[in-house]
């Protein structure tokens, strides 16, 4: 589930980090001088975005790793305390 | 982005009103929160939902790509709103609509061309927040609308008044005090 996770993760952070930069260019290129509202919602929508950014990878790394040594026992093997 | 002649001065920059954008926003706002106050509410009907404690960080996980996702679209949408105007100049009527990324449309009308204004205001919250749409129309170049727009009679009278019509700036008396501007000709359309 984490090697998923984290593949699906690198993929959305490109596409989206894609998509900002677009929209920031466009809001760059072409606000006028003295339009003050990009100041307010620019840095607001990148403050909220870095903080969801990190909490996805918080709990990306909370994620329970699926190829670790407690699951590479074949299926076969019986626990000695199972015969009791 | 646009560029001036000499004896060119902005006289007005009109934006759609902001109330168009309440519903969108609105709707953007509840997508971002449903899914969390699903998965808040969902272990008590679903209580194998919060049985599994590994569980918790997957859905935590992607509920943060969610929210990504909603606030993008959010200041996505509101960029197009935002770089969508109509620029009236001494000379000319701009038109910039950006059509989403990656598309603008940008159209010109001089002033001297433009034959009719009209103005059309529907709906009981247009009435009471005083926006709607603003036509004009010229002899060559067709017509160009500025929807949901507020400040509309201002912008008539301002465009009238610079149009070959209405051809001095206001307070100019020239021509041994004869008014050359022609009476106001754009029909209003109420609902």
């Amino acid at each position: 589930m984490f090697y998923i996770s984290l593949g699906i993760f690198i993929v959305f952070s490109s596409i989206w980090g894609f998509f900002a930069s677009a929209a920031l260019y466009h809001l760059k290129k072409y606000a006028m001088p003295g339009w003050t509202a990009p100041r307010l919602v620019v840095p607001l929508f990148f403050s909220l975005s870095l903080l969801f950014f990190l909490l996805s990878l918080y709990f990306l790394f909370t994620m329970p790793r699926t190829r670790g040594a407690e699951d590479q026992r074949p299926a076969s093997f019986i626990y000695s305390n199972d015969l009791t | 982005m646009i560029s001036l002649n000499p004896d060119e001065k902005i006289l007005m920059v009109l934006r759609r009103h902001w109330f168009v954008m309440v519903g969108p926003t609105i709707l953007l706002v509840v997508l971002l929160l449903f899914p969390s106050l699903f998965f808040t509410l969902a272990p008590r009907f679903f209580p194998s939902i919060g049985e599994d404690p590994s569980f918790q960080p997957v859905i935590n996980f992607y509920l943060s790509l969610y929210i990504l996702t909603i606030l993008l679209y959010l200041f996505i949408f509101w960029s197009d709103y935002y770089l969508d105007i109509w620029i009236i100049t001494t000379k000319r009527l701009i038109d910039i609509e950006q059509r989403g990324l990656f598309n603008r449309q940008i159209s010109e009308m001089n002033l001297n061309n433009i034959q009719n204004v009209s103005i059309e205001i529907k709906g009981v919250v247009p009435t009471l927040l005083k926006f709607g749409n603003l036509r004009v129309e010229t002899a060559g170049e067709g017509s160009s609308t500025i929807r949901e727009a507020p400040r509309l009679y201002e912008a008539k009278d301002i465009i009238l008044r610079y149009s070959r019509h209405g051809h001095r700036p206001l307070g100019n008396t020239e021509g041994g005090g004869q008014d050359h501007s022609e009476q106001d000709r754009s029909p209003e359309t109420h609902s």
